[in-house]
């Protein structure tokens, strides 16, 4: 015997704490006890205290500033990326898993080139053409992040396609986009709204990855593969400036993924 | 036509399918590294060293020349195809040395990274996966969904970091930059294994809870045939197939070296001169490491495919 699902406290206390964090990512400069940009070296590398809550970095930029600061790129980046390739994605896999045929072929086999493309070095590619700066990285993610969605909702689209529903639709004489738009959408779009989520968290953690590698934001910006990446140097006497970006990192895209599941967990 | 035919027919369409794939994938990336304000004759001259001294515009062009760089886009493209045919992959900017040739120096940490992670990774997932499908919502499956979540959560560079962290400055377990030999992947590749073990557990557990969904399964209960032998002769098998198939994206990830991974551990791989070779912008290094990622998805994918055939005779009889 399964047992009962509880209510589901879970899924809005998740939705609560993610709400907040964005709330506090928009009125950062209200929230900031310092600001995240302001070099000073006499105070460098200072423990936790009153007036740097959790320290300061190399700089003698407050690390609690800094991290919430960071949380405006993350999030922005990766809701941006998310909604574009979400769009995108969707509509390219539904097309090739709607119409087949001669579309499909195309368009699957540029999937397959597009998913054997090492990835990381694609981003960086073009992220190096373009320049650093918060919309390259949010152009070049979503070059690469868009397959992810057409793969799955073409699979979804096929699936639906041969459904009954549709044959009799098309028999009432219903177009093709009316089909698409108001039938087919919305019965696959709860997994791809999971996978939505699920892939924000991705982003996130890829966003902090090609900042690390030095091909992200401008690499005196407050966001968190960034403080990782000049925090390293000081990995043995002051790991805090790696560990605590590390965790910021952590915790967002944890949110994100339970998130996704607890969203799935509804669904179901 | 006989089986031997029919396998020729499959193996020659997949040939085309290979054929067009790598076309498709070295083309995107000839594009991509040419629409860089840059100038490869430039880069080959200064050894792509960002600090060399400036070059006489006569150079550049002589060495244009010499590249070939002054054809036509297409005419590049198709030298280099043609060349890669032959084997030759061009001389890296950088070293000078044979592109095929430097691939081939940073491949052995690669492979032996995949090489382990990927075994633990199945040895750990699979069973992992079948105990947390079994025994669903209980104390261990709730462990490990909590195991496997902080590994899916936490980027690959802080983990990274942080065993590094612990086990080589705190603990002085390891050395901080990796020696050559099996001491220097030991912690890239549990890096690489926590993180895919996790995804590969959830994965596993998700398809076998599926399979235990199916009818077949509660008829096979109800005809007293033991949970065991259900398990091991009927779930498993029609579970392998996408167990394969996960395995085998893990594979190619793998193979195309984990760069951020080995630049933290300092370990020489395939991922190291990727990143490297896409900062210089040595466009031939670049081009070889994408034909080899390419050719690795590919031949994996049809192994992978084959031996799903082979295992479940549904998709061998309904293909061909």
């Amino acid at each position: 015997m399964e047992k009962r699902k509880k209510r589901g406290t879970a899924f809005y206390i998740i939705s609560a704490v993610i709400a907040l964090i964005i709330l506090a990512a928009v009125f950062a400069p209200f929230i900031a006890p310092n600001d995240p940009n302001e070099v000073n070296l006499s105070v460098a590398l200072a423990p936790f205290g009153k007036k740097y809550p959790l320290g300061t970095d190399a700089l003698g930029r407050c690390i609690l500033s800094r991290i919430i600061y960071g949380a405006r790129v993350s999030v922005f980046i990766s809701l941006a990326v998310t909604a574009i390739v979400f769009a995108a994605g969707v509509l390219i896999g539904v097309l090739a898993g709607y119409f087949g045929g001669a579309l499909d072929g195309v368009l699957s086999r540029l999937i397959t080139i597009m998913q054997s493309f090492p990835k990381i070095i694609l981003v960086i590619a073009v992220a190096g053409i373009l320049g650093s700066g918060v919309k390259n990285i949010v152009l070049a993610l979503c070059m690469v992040e868009w397959v992810g969605y057409a793969r799955i909702s073409r699979s979804l689209a096929f699936g639906q396609r041969q459904r009954t529903y549709v044959k009799a639709a098309r028999v009432c004489g219903e177009s093709h986009i009316r089909i698409i738009l108001k039938r087919i959408i919305p019965n696959i779009i709860h997994p791809l709204i999971v996978q939505a989520s699920l892939g924000t968290a991705g982003v996130i953690m890829e966003t902090a990855a090609l900042s690390y590698l030095g091909v992200g934001v401008e690499p005196s910006t407050a966001e968190w593969g960034a403080m990782i990446s000049t925090g390293r140097e000081y990995l043995q006497t002051n790991p805090a400036l790696v560990l605590l970006p590390g965790a910021a990192i952590f915790i967002m895209s944890a949110l994100f993924n339970m998130f996704g599941e607890k969203l799935r967990d509804k669904m179901n | 036509m006989g089986r031997i035919g029919i396998m020729a027919v499959k193996l020659a369409k997949h040939m085309l399918k290979l054929f067009v794939v790598l076309t498709g994938i070295t083309l995107l990336s000839f594009s991509i590294l040419h629409l860089s304000p840059k100038n490869p004759a430039e880069l080959w001259l200064s050894g792509a060293d960002p600090n060399a001294t400036a070059i006489s515009q006569e150079a550049i062009e002589k060495q244009e020349k010499a590249m070939g760089l002054d054809k036509p886009f297409i005419v590049q493209y198709g030298i280099w195809l043609k060349n890669a045919a032959k084997g030759d992959l061009g001389l890296s900017y950088a070293t000078k040395k044979p592109v095929a040739q430097e691939i081939y120096n940073h491949m052995t940490p690669t492979v032996e990274m995949t090489f382990f992670s990927l075994l633990f990774t199945v040895l750990i997932s699979v069973p992992a996966g079948i105990l947390c499908a079994v025994r669903k919502d209980s104390a261990v499956d709730n462990f490990f969904r909590i195991i496997s979540f902080f590994g899916i959560s936490v980027p690959s560079f802080v983990l990274s970091l942080f065993l590094l962290w612990i086990f080589c400055i705190r603990l002085g377990l390891f050395p901080v930059i990796a020696q050559k030999g099996a001491i220097g992947i030991v912690l890239p590749s549990a890096v690489l294994t926590f993180q895919c073990a996790s995804k590969m557990t959830r994965q596993v557990r998700a398809v076998i809870l599926g399979e235990l969904d199916k009818p077949y399964v509660q008829g096979a209960k109800m005809r007293g045939i033991g949970y065991g032998r259900i398990l091991f002769s009927h779930v498993l098998l029609n579970s392998a197939s996408p167990i394969l198939t996960f395995a085998g994206i893990y594979v190619g990830v793998f193979l195309g070296g984990s760069a951020v991974i080995e630049g933290i551990f300092s370990v020489n791989g395939l991922g190291q001169l990727a990143v490297s070779a896409v900062a210089r912008l040595d466009y031939n290094v670049l081009q070889g490491f994408v034909l080899w990622c390419a050719v690795v998805y590919f031949c994996v994918n049809t192994a992978v495919d084959a031996l799903c055939a082979l295992i479940d005779p549904r998709i061998k009889y309904s293909r061909g």
